[in-house]
């Protein structure tokens, strides 16, 4: 009988997680994990990280999101397909559009919109009321849950050791049975070892603004959150052996891996019926000879050639007519641009006029721009007149459409300086 | 105008000698010091004085002078130390004195001298008194510390009338100004004996020859420069006082000085809408002695009937002796108390109630203040420290107590070892001992796992347990860290449950 942990916070859940995801999935490892889920608060941005680590040990991450809802209680979402996983994407996208930066506001029947393909945990409160049952409100919702996501449901069960976890399994076994929402064993992780308390305090001292002297109740009362064994889960539940099945179950029926997502770019205008390549194989040229007069130096030609053959390749010739695009509008409206970085390296965009260190001059590596070692998608930063940035950026968005543009979106860290600031803070 | 007593112990440390030891005080004796390999003299009595000593001199020669001289040794900071508690000693004669170094008091006396009937009177009081404890004393009075300090040293009268300080210098020496001995030589070579010498003459010139000390100690004496005395006990601006022409002997005596005083402390109060927290009430009595009760009381009061009733079971332990001189009633804690309407007093409830707060008060009389306390909830998981005493009866808390865990009726101070039998490695316990009885264990609940605040303390974990044994009495048990095959199992009883 195997467990999977169904419920795992890690640090990308911005000051609430202690561990980082790698850290985690080491722990699993070391444990015989075979998989484990991620499910940070409204936020994917944990799972990529995870799942680079995963890799190299050999796991297989689900990835999942933990939603916390305006209007009922947080449910754990897990997408089966990858269809699943862009509604879920999307839900997200939704939430963080409708809230100021850093927040995700999501409502009920936003998920009931897009929980096609989703598998869901209910997360039941944390304590009982005075006759040791749970608030008749949560009963209703979970209810009501269950009319919407029928057989997708089920009911999240945690040993937090807080002195009445007998009572509460066994409340939510009544609860699990009467509404047919089978009950999963999680352990609600928040850290891969106990003695990340110290840290998960101070974070929750950063997050709730005070300093752990006077943090009280905002803090946990013991060490349990963290990945625990699956013989000592398993001990947890021996009364319940079906909500370590149900773990299984979830796990199997998430087939949905990061492996089968690819980028997909945009298609871009071309004239004359030309693939990208042809296209921009053509502005490069006409370009070469504005930059170089008729005769092309020879150095030149081999240089373009090279490039060229290599961005064919790689197939990256869309994105060098985007960004030409952007530079061409920004001309027209003769808005100051000027490339840098790494892309002053390219002839090709010396040609396109997006960088202007002349090739003539310079001995260029176009190997700091692109190379096929670095596998990684070409960068070319590009800086507008200030004033008029705006203007560019309502061309992007009329040309791509608002919601398919985005100024980049950057997920926030703790940096060192910042953080030793804050913990400091934290113990006054 | 201001009024200062200067008092001078001329023989202070030889004094105290005699006090401890009758005998010595007929004899010449002196106190001495080792100094330089030497023993040299610090303090000579009257008797020895009168032979011709003086301190500074050296042990040998004294001998010389007089012998079968008694030599006794010195004992660092002495005079501080008897100056000080002379002091206190003296506040029965007004609240602000202060030590004046090496051999003398300072007395603030603006306002006393008529409860003694004038301030001849008053000053002989306080001479007459200070001798028969056994200090040979001279005393001035006056209307600066400078002339007080002059007249008590080298004055002909004690008394200098108010308004009359510069005559009363004009023919002392100038040691009386308090000046350093090079400038009092420099003084006496220039053939300036006495003060009026030199008073007349212009402030450039004896600055230039004497030093700007001289102009200042001038300018103290005669009240032109302000001088403060740093009393031995800060005023108690809640503090009444009532002196005694007659020493005090009786319990009624007491209480009618009592009720007086807290007449108009309470009086006082009320005008400034404050409460007295807590109260105590001082005797002086003659033989130098301090008798005092004190009281407290859950809420601000300056109800003096309340007040009263809370000091009259304790009058009884005052002690009056040959009687008490002085009585001083002060409040050391006094709180806002804004008067409530009569009418609701009445019919309050709660812990609002002034009868409450009374009978709290009236209760803590019997068995002791400190038996008696109230709890508020503090934010913390730790057990012992999820509590804190509160400050007042009104205090209100500042969270709710929190519900949502079961916490016991009576949480022990310590909690208490005990012998438990429980199956490994977190499984509630079957059965345990606790002072010699066996309680089998019929139901139980938990582990509730608290961890040490390692932020105040590190230290194992704690797994409560809340059990009910066959009896049906209930208990807060609780096994300290994990459960380690190879050490012996930690654990506790922490509390009762109703």
């Amino acid at each position: 009988m195997s467990y999977t942990e169904l419920q795992v916070t890690t640090n990308f859940s911005f000051l609430r997680g202690a561990s980082h995801p790698e850290e985690l999935v080491e722990q699993a490892s070391m444990y015989g994990y075979s998989r484990i889920a991620i499910t940070d608060r409204n936020s994917l941005a944990g799972i990529v990280r995870a799942h680079v680590a995963a890799k190299k040990k050999g796991l297989t991450i689900i990835p999942a999101c933990r939603l916390d809802l305006l209007d009922g209680p947080s449910l754990l979402a897990y997408p089966t397909d990858r269809d699943a996983y862009s509604r879920l994407s999307g839900l997200l996208t939704t939430g963080n559009l409708r809230a100021e930066k850093g927040k995700c506001h999501l409502y009920k029947k936003d998920v009931y919109e897009y929980a096609r393909g989703l598998l869901l945990i209910a997360l039941p409160p944390g304590t009982l009321n005075e006759r040791f049952e749970y608030d008749p409100s949560f009963v209703k919702v979970l209810q009501e849950y269950r009319e919407a996501f029928g057989t997708q449901l089920f009911l999240a069960a945690s040993r937090s050791y807080q002195g009445d976890d007998a009572k509460k399994l066994y409340r939510l076994n009544q609860l699990a049975k009467q509404w047919s929402v089978p009950l999963v064993a999680t352990n609600d992780v928040h850290y891969h070892h106990p003695d990340r308390r110290q840290l998960q305090d101070i974070v929750t001292c950063v997050r709730e603004k005070c300093t752990i002297h006077t943090a009280g109740f905002h803090l946990h009362p013991n060490a349990e959150r963290y990945l625990k064994p699956i013989a000592e889960m398993q001990r947890l539940f021996r009364q319940y052996p079906d909500a370590i099945h149900q773990t299984q179950a979830v796990a199997e029926a998430c087939r949905f891996s990061l492996d089968e997502l690819k980028y997909v770019y945009p298609e871009e205008i071309t004239t004359g019926g030309r693939t990208p390549q042809e296209e921009l194989t053509m502005l490069t040229w006409q370009g070469a000879q504005e930059r170089f007069g008729a005769t092309i130096p020879e150095k030149m030609v081999t240089a373009i050639q090279h490039e060229l053959s290599f961005i064919g390749e790689m197939n990256y010739a869309a994105y060098f007519l985007t960004v030409h695009d952007i530079v061409r509008f920004a001309r027209q409206q003769s808005i100051l641009c000027q490339g840098r970085g790494s892309a002053a390296n390219s002839t090709v965009c010396y040609c396109l006029g997006i960088t202007s260190v002349d090739p003539t001059k310079f001995d260029l590596l176009f190997e700091r721009f692109l190379s096929s070692a670095r596998n990684e998608p070409p960068d070319i930063d590009v800086d507008f007149e200030h004033e008029r940035r705006e203007e560019v950026m309502q061309y992007i968005y009329r040309k791509y459409g608002r919601d398919r543009a985005a100024i980049v979106a950057t997920v926030t860290q703790q940096h060192q300086k910042g953080a030793i600031r804050d913990v400091g803070k934290a113990m006054g | 105008m201001s009024r200062f007593v200067s008092v001078w112990f001329r023989h202070l440390i030889t004094d105290w000698f005699s006090v401890r030891q009758p005998s010595l005080k007929s004899k010449p004796f002196v106190v001495t010091a080792p100094s330089h390999g030497r023993m040299v003299i610090t303090a000579v009595n009257a008797v020895a004085a009168s032979g011709g000593l003086y301190p500074g001199m050296v042990l040998a020669d004294a001998r010389a002078l007089v012998p079968g001289l008694t030599a006794m040794d010195h004992r660092p900071n002495l005079s501080a130390t008897l100056l000080h508690k002379i002091a206190e000693w003296c506040i029965r004669f007004t609240p602000c004195v202060a030590v004046d170094e090496p051999d003398g008091l300072l007395l603030d006396v603006t306002g006393c001298a008529h409860l003694w009937h004038g301030e001849e009177k008053y000053l002989a009081t306080i001479v007459k008194r200070l001798e028969e404890r056994g200090y040979s004393t001279r005393a001035g009075m006056a209307d600066t510390v400078g002339v007080a300090w002059a007249v008590a040293r080298f004055g002909k009268h004690s008394v200098i009338k108010s308004g009359t300080d510069t005559e009363a210098m004009w023919h002392l020496p100038p040691e009386a100004l308090r000046l350093e001995p090079e400038v009092v030589e420099r003084l006496y070579k220039l053939g300036l004996r006495q003060v009026h010498d030199f008073i007349g003459m212009p402030r450039p010139a004896l600055r230039r020859r004497f030093g700007a000390a001289l102009l200042l100690r001038l300018d103290q004496a005669m009240g032109r420069a302000t001088e403060t005395i740093h009393p031995v006990q800060p005023a108690e601006p809640w503090q009444e006082r009532l002196p005694c022409l007659e020493p005090i002997i009786t319990a009624t005596g007491i209480a009618i000085a009592l009720e007086r005083l807290l007449d108009v402390l309470c009086q006082r109060l009320v005008q400034s809408e404050k409460g007295l927290r807590l109260a105590r009430f001082k005797g002086y009595r003659v033989d130098g002695k301090i008798e005092q009760v004190e009281i407290g009381t859950h809420r601000p009061s300056n109800n003096k009937k309340h007040l009263c009733k809370l000091f009259e079971d304790k009058l009884t332990t005052i002690e009056p002796d040959l009687g008490i001189e002085l009585f001083v009633l002060e409040a050391p804690t006094v709180e806002a108390h804004t008067p409530g309407q009569s009418a609701l007093w009445e019919t309050s409830r709660g812990l609002e109630s002034i009868r409450l707060s009374e009978l709290i008060d009236r209760i803590a009389g019997r068995v002791g203040a400190d038996r008696i306390h109230r709890y508020l909830p503090d934010e913390h998981h730790w057990p012992e420290r999820s509590i804190k005493p509160a400050g007042s009866l009104q205090q209100q808390p500042a969270i709710p107590w929190t519900l949502e865990r079961p916490r016991p009726l009576q949480l022990l101070a310590r909690p208490e070892p005990i012998l438990v039998t429980a199956p490994i490695p977190d499984y509630p316990p079957m059965l345990f001992r606790y002072q010699g009885h066996l309680h089998k264990i019929a139901k139980a609940d938990g582990p509730e796992r608290i961890e040490a605040e390692w932020w105040l303390r590190n230290g194992e974990h704690r797994d409560y347990y809340y059990v009910e044994d066959e009896d049906g009495q209930r208990y807060w048990l609780f096994r300290l860290g994990h459960y380690q095959s190879d050490q012996p199992v930690q654990w506790f009883l922490h509390g009762f449950f109703v």
